[in-house]
């Protein structure tokens, strides 16, 4: 039966078929739309990708350069060190020989940036590459006894060195992290100029303040992935183990322009080892015990006396393990670290394990895959009962404080060379963290988990220019009694265009849109803009000059915290804004000798709509307000130095704050006016004594008892470092707050006491 | 090498000797002074103790606190002794300039004004400075006399504050108050009479309704303070007060009993005949 007997003889049947035909028809067209419009789609993302790479990884117009990267002491190879082709996204690692190939270079004339921490980046220029020959360099790297010019990531997403960076950027690296007798990241990160802990938030140039835990104004990162509680913002400084380590990267500028809410008053990136291409396990060993009160009366236990066995002390044990198995990198590291604590309910006992994967698919393709889980049970004194009771907690309720924490964090990045001008990266994560059984109260809280993702491309399109584009997401979910259950999505796309017109003068500019949905209601949206000027009139001087926006978005806990808590009520904010801010800096950074650099900066950061808990005694509650607009100015010096052979050393760091709210024209709270560090040291052969000076003077305001007798910190610290490269040991014995002088940063809470450490470090 | 031992040791000889010799400074010490004394109570009964969640003493070093943290004030008290009470409170070394009997009513939040008494001047009523320093660490006989009526308020007056012409724009604090003896607007410390004021009222607006909490019966004056930024305490000044219905240049008298509460009791301010 034909289309035409059937139109005859069933009229209805079909029409009843053609309309069903014509149905399928146009579906069918909407099909082929689709498909036409999904394949137009990819193959414009393709196409783009093939003009960007356009000829520059095929093998018939390409060659290799290969090559060894040793050191210039003993000429023993240096696995991991980094070659960079410059002006292009091309570079290896060296292997455990020392040996390295980049492959697929287009014919043509490079410089190469050899670089790796604890050595001084070097550079050699007018490298020849012939098509379908290798060119064989060999490259020996001088050891940095200070750390001149390290190769930073932080400013800008991209691989820099420090003294191009355009705005403040301060490093601390492994070995310097060795060398100052450190014992967790707190410390480590006490060590940056500029930087001072009140309690456990971190100020940077007087940023943060104290705000017992709620929110912080320093964006924290896991080599390059934010990592914050999405419900408190908080951060948790014993993620990663000390050992695994590499540097500790500081902006000390607003960074919302690239990293986001939170990078209001600074960005601190903890860089993690990679795996070594040796197999190498490497271990980190501390202990050390506290001494008496420095006042027979503040004597609260018969277990403070030193050379009592159970006497109050801490100790710490990082044990990593590392290999590589063909294209596999494997990195396993775990951690204990235990503490009796100083004071009654101190106490804490912490586990850290983490895991570092590298499969390097291609030369030119790679996945990391990191992970990191801690556990954490400690006591919480708050605050101490009278100043005569200094080391006994508020009340007696106290007595039974526990917290424990489980903090659980991954991520996946994935990173693809499409060619030696076109990079993209593309990265999943997740922070979970479960705060549990609180003051006793088991149940109560659930975990805050903050999945998050982000997709980054450089290009360099030509000479003298280069992009950075990308967007970034994240969920950040909190739920318990106290805040009710709550989610909150940022998107945030950002762009940075960096441009050297003249060989002196690098202009960077960046802008970012971030766009806030916190449950169902309006969504907030903040555009972040920076612009930096990089003045570099010689090799050795670099003028710097930045202007830059930071913002805030408040917590969940800030927003709906609701809880009574020492009869006093938390009321909820749900209508806090988000806090602004404008940083302005001015730099100079100068290598005047091959080990001694200064640096100079003055800077001036501007705040608006800054929260604060603000207590109303009256009515005895306890509310987040943005209440003030603060400013805080001021310049900074830092100084590294060795001379007369490297035997004599001086370290100095000098900041100088003028902080107020410009409508109360008060003193900001929890912020000294100076902070100094000068670490005079003495080296002969393996030997090292240094003695430390930290100070910081008199925290002007403090919210709860301001009446209370506050005095500067002035601790000294001295320290032998002892080195037996042969056994690849280090040794460290310290006296810490040598002179036992007690004083807060906090109210009514006493910094540590003297107490004596002994550390070793090594590997095998 | 011998030049390097010799280095060393002139080092380790240098160290010892600078701070051998310095006097080391420990920072915080558990060293505090104490203010001792006795609260000699009037018109206490077991109705209003019953009322009473908590008395305690505090002490601030500036005039008027404007907020609860700049007082420090002892645990709550409660050795009764007849119609006294015992106290004994730790401070840091320094001067305070006023030390009062504060009081708490059950189920109520704190409130600056419920000030039962102060330690003064026996003849001048000034509040008495009291100095504790390290070579006097205790500082005792600091007695004081306190009246529950100040604080047992089951009256309220309320009324609508009307301000006219520009804020001056160095106003700091303004506070009401209602005073049973209307104070003397050349003495400042007259305003230690007050029988009940809400200091820290919204400044900047252009109304304010308020409602002060007051003990039944009559006072003699309703009226407004006002504080410049960073002037003392003798600089507060009288701004306004709640005035006769037959004569606008007189202070209004308001009578309240038991349980009452007075509305209309209504205030005007005008800015441009005041000379901040």
């Amino acid at each position: 039966m034909n289309w035409l007997r059937l139109r005859f003889l069933f009229p209805n049947i079909y029409k009843k078929a053609q309309k069903i035909v014509a149905r399928i028809r146009r579906h069918q067209i909407r099909l082929w739309r689709m498909r036409f419009s999904n394949t137009l789609f990819w193959g414009l993302v393709v196409s783009i990708f093939a003009v960007l790479g356009s000829g520059g990884l095929q093998a018939q117009t390409t060659g290799k350069i290969s090559g060894t990267i040793r050191s210039a002491k003993d000429h023993t190879p240096l696995p991991g060190a980094d070659v960079i082709i410059e002006n292009t996204f091309l570079g290896a690692s060296a292997s455990r020989s020392g040996t390295f190939l980049i492959e697929k270079v287009p014919a043509g004339v490079y410089s190469l940036r050899i670089s790796m921490m604890g050595y001084k980046t070097e550079r050699i220029t007018s490298v020849k590459v012939f098509v379908g020959k290798t060119t064989q360099v060999d490259i020996l790297l001088r050891e940095d006894v200070v750390q001149m010019d390290p190769i930073v990531v932080i400013a800008s997403k991209q691989a820099q060195e420090l003294l191009k960076s355009p705005v403040s950027v301060a490093v601390i690296q492994s070995k310097e992290i060795v060398r100052r007798g450190v014992v967790d990241v707190m410390g480590a990160v006490s060590e940056i100029p500029g930087a001072l802990f009140v309690g456990n938030q971190v100020n940077l140039r007087g940023s943060s303040g104290f705000s017992y835990g709620a929110g912080t104004r320093v964006m924290f990162l896991i080599d390059g992935v934010p990592v914050h509680a999405s419900d408190s913002g908080e951060i948790n400084w014993d993620l990663v183990p000390l050992i695994d380590i590499d540097h500790i990267e500081v902006i000390k500028a607003a960074g919302s322009f690239l990293y986001g809410g939170n990078a209001l008053g600074g960005v601190i990136n903890i860089v993690t080892k990679k795996p070594t291409a040796k197999t190498r396990v490497a271990y980190h060993v501390n202990c050390g015990v506290y001494d008496r009160p420095a006042y027979k009366q503040w004597e609260w236990t018969s277990r403070n006396r030193y050379y009592d066995e159970r006497g109050l002390h801490y100790n710490r044990q990082d044990v990593s393990f590392s290999k590589q198995v063909g294209k596999l990198g494997v990195r396993l590291t775990a951690s204990r670290y235990v503490s009796t604590g100083y004071m009654m309910v101190g106490f804490f006992h912490r586990m850290t394990f983490t895991g570092k994967f590298h499969f390097a698919f291609t030369p030119n393709t790679d996945l990391t895959v990191f992970s990191t889980y801690m556990r954490d049970n400690r006591g919480e004194p708050v605050m101490w009962r009278d100043q005569a009771h200094v080391f006994l907690p508020m009340d007696a309720e106290m007595e039974t404080n526990r917290i424990h924490v489980k903090n659980g964090t991954m991520y996946a990045k994935l990173r693809h060379v499409f060619s030696p001008k076109f990079t993209g990266s593309f990265r999943i994560s997740l922070n979970d963290i479960l705060l549990g059984n609180q003051y006793d109260r088991p149940g109560e809280f659930f975990p805050a988990v903050g999945p998050g993702m982000e997709a980054s491309f450089d290009w360099i399109p030509a000479e003298k220019h280069a992009f950075l584009f990308g967007m970034e997401y994240k969920i950040d979910q909190g739920k318990n009694k106290w805040i009710g259950e709550h989610k909150g999505v940022t998107v945030g796309p950002y762009v940075q265009y960096q441009w050297q017109p003249m060989p002196l003068v690098k202009i960077t500019s960046g802008l970012r849109l971030d766009s806030y949905k916190l449950d169902q209601r309006k969504t907030e949206v903040q555009l972040s803009p920076r612009l930096a000027v990089n003045l570099l009139p010689s090799a050795n001087v670099a003028f710097r000059a930045s202007a830059g926006r930071g913002y805030r978005v408040p917590t969940i806990i800030e927003r709906f915290l609701t809880l009574s808590l020492a009869g006093f009520e938390v009321m909820p904010n749900p209508k806090l804004k988000a806090e602004r801010s404008w940083s302005y800096e001015m730099g100079v950074r100068s290598n005047l000798t091959p080990n001694w650099y200064v640096d100079l900066a003055v800077f001036q950061n501007d705040f608006w709509d800054m929260i604060e808990p603000t207590i109303d005694i009256t009515s005895n509650s306890i509310q987040f307000l943005n209440v003030s607009r603060p400013r805080i100015r001021g310049l900074e010096f830092t100084s590294e130095g060795r001379w007369w052979h490297n035997h004599l050393g001086l370290d100095v760091s000098f900041t100088l704050m003028d902080h107020k709210d410009l409508v109360s024209e008060k003193r900001l709270f929890y912020r000294p006016r100076r902070i100094a560090t000068v670490i005079p040291s003495l080296r002969f052969w393996t030997s090292e004594l240094q003695a430390e000076f930290d100070y910081s003077s008199r925290v002007d305001r403090v919210q709860v008892f301001p009446l209370d007798e506050r005095v500067p910190r002035k601790v000294w610290t001295i320290r032998w470092v002892q080195r037996i490269p042969r056994k690849k040991l280090t040794f460290v014995v310290e006296v810490n707050n040598l002179f036992n002088y007690n004083y807060t940063m906090r109210e009514r809470y006493l910094e540590p006491i003297r107490n004596f450490r002994v550390g070793m470090t090594g590997y095998f | 090498m011998q030049s390097y031992s010799r280095i060393g040791a002139l080092i380790a000889v240098l160290f010892f000797s600078v701070f051998g010799s310095c006097k080391v400074d420990q920072g915080l010490s558990p060293d505090l002074g104490v203010i001792k004394g006795r609260i000699f109570f009037s018109h206490r009964t077991s109705e209003i103790l019953q009322k009473t969640d908590e008395i305690r003493v505090a002490v601030a070093k500036s005039f008027p606190p404007t907020e609860f943290t700049e007082l420090i004030t002892s645990p709550p008290l409660n050795k009764w002794a007849g119609d006294t009470l015992e106290y004994e409170l730790y401070v840091p070394f320094g001067t305070y300039n006023i030390l009062g009997v504060v009081w708490k009513g059950k189920g109520k939040p704190w409130n600056l004004s419920d000030v039962m008494g102060y330690y003064h001047d026996i003849n001048s009523f000034l509040p008495s400075p009291i100095s504790v320093t390290r070579e006097k660490m205790e500082v005792d006989s600091i007695n004081v006399y306190a009246d529950f009526d100040y604080v047992i308020r089951e009256a309220t007056i309320c009324g609508t504050i009307t301000y006219s012409g520009t804020w001056p724009k160095n106003t700091e604090i303004m506070g009401i108050g209602a005073f049973k003896i209307p104070p003397d607007p050349k003495n400042v410390f007259s305003l230690l009479n007050v029988s009940s004021a809400k200091i820290g009222i919204p400044i900047f607006v252009s109304t304010y309704h308020y409602c002060l909490p007051v003990s039944a019966g009559t006072y003699k004056y309703v009226g407004l303070f006002w504080k410049a930024k960073g002037t003392p305490f003798t600089d507060i000044r009288y701004l306004g007060f709640y005035t006769n219905p037959d004569s606008t240049s007189k202070p209004g008298e308001v009578s309240v009993v038991k349980g009452e509460t007075r509305s209309g009791i209504d205030i005007h301010v005008d800015f441009s005949t005041f000379r901040p």
